[in-house]
């Protein structure tokens, strides 16, 4: 209970601290009320669509907006309690429908190769939005290289070193034909292997009589830098045989290998028309370079994990948000100060219009760079007043680059379907 | 029945001839006499976490 | 705790690995912390702790949210107890109902807002798509 009434209280303070904002922003109010119907403030921000309708409008305006002041940012929290508004008689509480008739989503961009995928999610709780991030780093799962069995290798490269690179691979293959391994051994439906075997040449007469053409790379050894694309995948499973089945048991046929397939991957309908392997810009990725007579030869195995285990399964290179930024003229700002505000601003958010008898007035094209350095409210108190810099609290321009196994569109469904069944999970154990 | 000792491949630290050594043996290349050899590295499959 | 290892894997094969479904959830009187467990909660089950293994911010953030923002909800919160325990404690203190059934709800709440989520952003996808359809023949044209 005491928890409550503190709750209560803050509300209540929170209360009086608006009354009192919204005193100072009323003497100011009088002067900006004629300009503000295009340059923006409150009246601007309330004709905003997602904007309810049913606080007083600085209370609103509190509610959804962070501002960024000039010594710090201020009302940077989201109001989630239902009783939040109760003293001004409003009802804070979740309701579907009204969160099904205010939630958008908007696609910004795809790359060239549709790996990377930036989209606005509009009227959603930084919470619930924080989930689905945190979700798509650490527990959407991939595929990755976790077992190696290195048979030779004679490079300049650490065997573990080596090991460690292979992981850190990204392999294109969809993770949800896979289960996870556990403790099971490798088996067809659990396990990708692939086979690495690369030896360079040594310096000797096979490079002498090709370099007979070119006499200025006699001196040059043959080096060969080793590629993503140089691991081949074995449908069949490990060719390793294990030791103590060789030395035993020479004789008998069938000597178990280090993977048990029943059958080949590539027989499976779900591999037969899709080789598994490294997809184009993907395949090109270094994992050694090989001086003359070096040899390489390894057997690595891929099982599915998440990102909290390890970084290698990690779906994504990244996956962020950052909220709208909004950039409110709160007056009208002319000639020359519109052109020292256009040059202050290092990302460009200003523009010019002339307008009539050969003045010029500023206009705010491009908000959404705004990256809120601030460097335009810089200078003076009289910045301060022309120029709010502003955040919006419910807007969210998510940001996801694949590692390429799966499309960004994809992984962001999947991480909202993990989610799902975490919801789904504890209302099961509470049954 | 303990399986035979193994031979182990060396490589003479003077001149790179391979030499292979049993236990008892005495550590010395056998085309120059050099009594630093190096251990090649074994075929036998290393198993590694990619972590 | 097998059949919620079975029904995760029936309906969705990208589920987190068993081992971490794997768990329990159990409940107690807060102000009883670890001692008489059925006693407190028989007590009073207007307010309890659930101590959730294996999940984190995440989740615990999101049924925060999902739980304030319920009317029968008069205090909830969540605590990780220690960052290398896997182990979240969400609290709810409710004006009556009980706190389990509060917190299903919150659950459902979030479940429902989730497949809103996925749904619009499916049409959102495809609709992007077909506005701008993919431009791989000027690609090769450029090369």
């Amino acid at each position: 209970m005491a928890k409550k009434d503190q709750k209560m209280s803050e509300t209540e303070t929170e209360e009086e601290e608006t009354e009192a904002e919204s005193m100072s922003e009323s003497e100011s109010g009088s002067e900006e009320q004629k300009q503000e119907s295009k340059g923006g403030g409150i009246d601007y921000i309330m004709s905003l669509p997602d904007v309810p309708r049913n606080l007083p409008p600085h209370v609103e305006l509190q509610r959804t907006r962070v501002f960024a002041n000039i010594d710090a940012p201020t009302h940077t929290d989201s109001i989630q309690y239902s009783g939040a508004f109760a003293s001004v008689g409003l009802d804070n509480s979740f309701r579907l429908d009204q969160f099904r008739n205010n939630f958008r989503v908007e696609v910004i961009r795809f790359s060239d190769d549709g790996m990377d995928m930036e989209f606005d999610m509009i009227g959603i709780d930084p919470a619930i939005a924080n989930a689905f991030r945190r979700i798509l780093i650490a527990e959407v799962p991939t595929m990755a290289i976790e077992k190696v069995f290195i048979a030779n290798n004679t490079s300049l490269i650490q065997d573990e070193v080596l090991a460690h690179r292979l992981g850190l691979i990204p392999i294109s293959v969809d993770p949800r034909l896979f289960e996870y391994a556990e403790n099971n051994a490798p088996n067809e439906r659990n396990t990708i292997v692939f086979k690495l075997h690369v030896q360079c040449a040594k310096d000797l007469e096979e490079e002498k009589g090709q370099s007979k053409k070119k006499k200025e790379e006699k001196k040059v050894p043959p080096r060969i830098t080793v590629k993503a694309k140089d691991l081949k995948w074995l449908p069949k499973g490990s060719e390793f045989y294990l030791e103590s089945e060789d030395s035993n048991s020479n004789s008998s046929s069938k000597s178990k290998t280090y993977t048990s397939f029943t059958c080949s991957q590539d027989s499976l309908p779900k591999f037969s028309n899709n080789k598994i392997g490294f997809k184009e810009p993907l395949d090109d990725i270094n994992i050694a370079r090989l001086g003359p007579g070096q040899e390489i030869e390894l057997e690595a195995q891929a099982v599915k994990g998440v990102g909290k285990t390890h970084a290698k399964w990690s779906p994504v290179a990244t996956a962020w948000y950052r909220m709208l930024p909004e950039v409110v003229l709160l007056e009208e700002i002319e000639d020359e100060d519109a052109e020292t505000l256009k040059e202050k601003c290092p990302v460009g958010v200003f523009d010019i219009e002339d307008i009539a008898n050969g003045r010029k007035r500023l206009t705010v094209a491009r908000p959404r760079a705004c990256t809120l350095c601030r460097e335009c409210i810089r200078g003076g108190e009289e910045w301060e007043k022309r120029v709010s810099l502003r955040r919006v609290k419910d807007h969210f321009i998510f940001t996801i680059e694949s590692t390429g196994a799966l499309p960004p569109e994809v992984l962001f469904t999947e991480a909202v379907k993990i989610l799902e069944s975490k919801c789904e999970r504890v209302i099961s154990e509470l049954s | 029945m303990d399986p035979p000792p193994e031979q182990v491949n060396y490589i003479c630290g003077d001149c790179g001839m391979e030499n292979t050594l049993k236990p008892g043996d005495v550590i010395q290349c056998r085309e120059c006499g050099y009594r630093i050899l190096y251990k090649k590295r074994t075929r036998r499959i290393v198993q590694y976490e990619a972590r | 705790m097998s059949d919620i290892y079975l029904t995760n894997r029936l309906t969705y094969s990208l589920s987190l690995p068993p081992r971490t479904l794997s768990s329990t959830i159990s409940q107690w009187c807060c102000r009883e912390l670890l001692t008489k467990m059925e006693h407190g909660s028989y007590a009073d089950n207007s307010n309890a702790t659930f101590s959730l293994t294996d999940e984190d911010h995440t989740l615990a953030n999101a049924v925060r949210f999902s739980l304030n923002q319920d009317p029968r909800v008069s205090f909830s919160g969540y605590s990780i107890p220690h960052p290398s325990d896997n182990r979240v404690n969400i609290r709810v203190q409710t004006t009556g109902a009980p706190a389990r059934e509060v917190l299903k709800d919150a659950c459902q709440d979030l479940m429902m807002m989730c497949q809103h989520v996925r749904s619009t952003l499916d049409v959102a996808v495809a609709d992007f798509k077909l506005r701008n359809p993919p431009k791989k023949d000027e690609d090769t044209d450029m090369k």
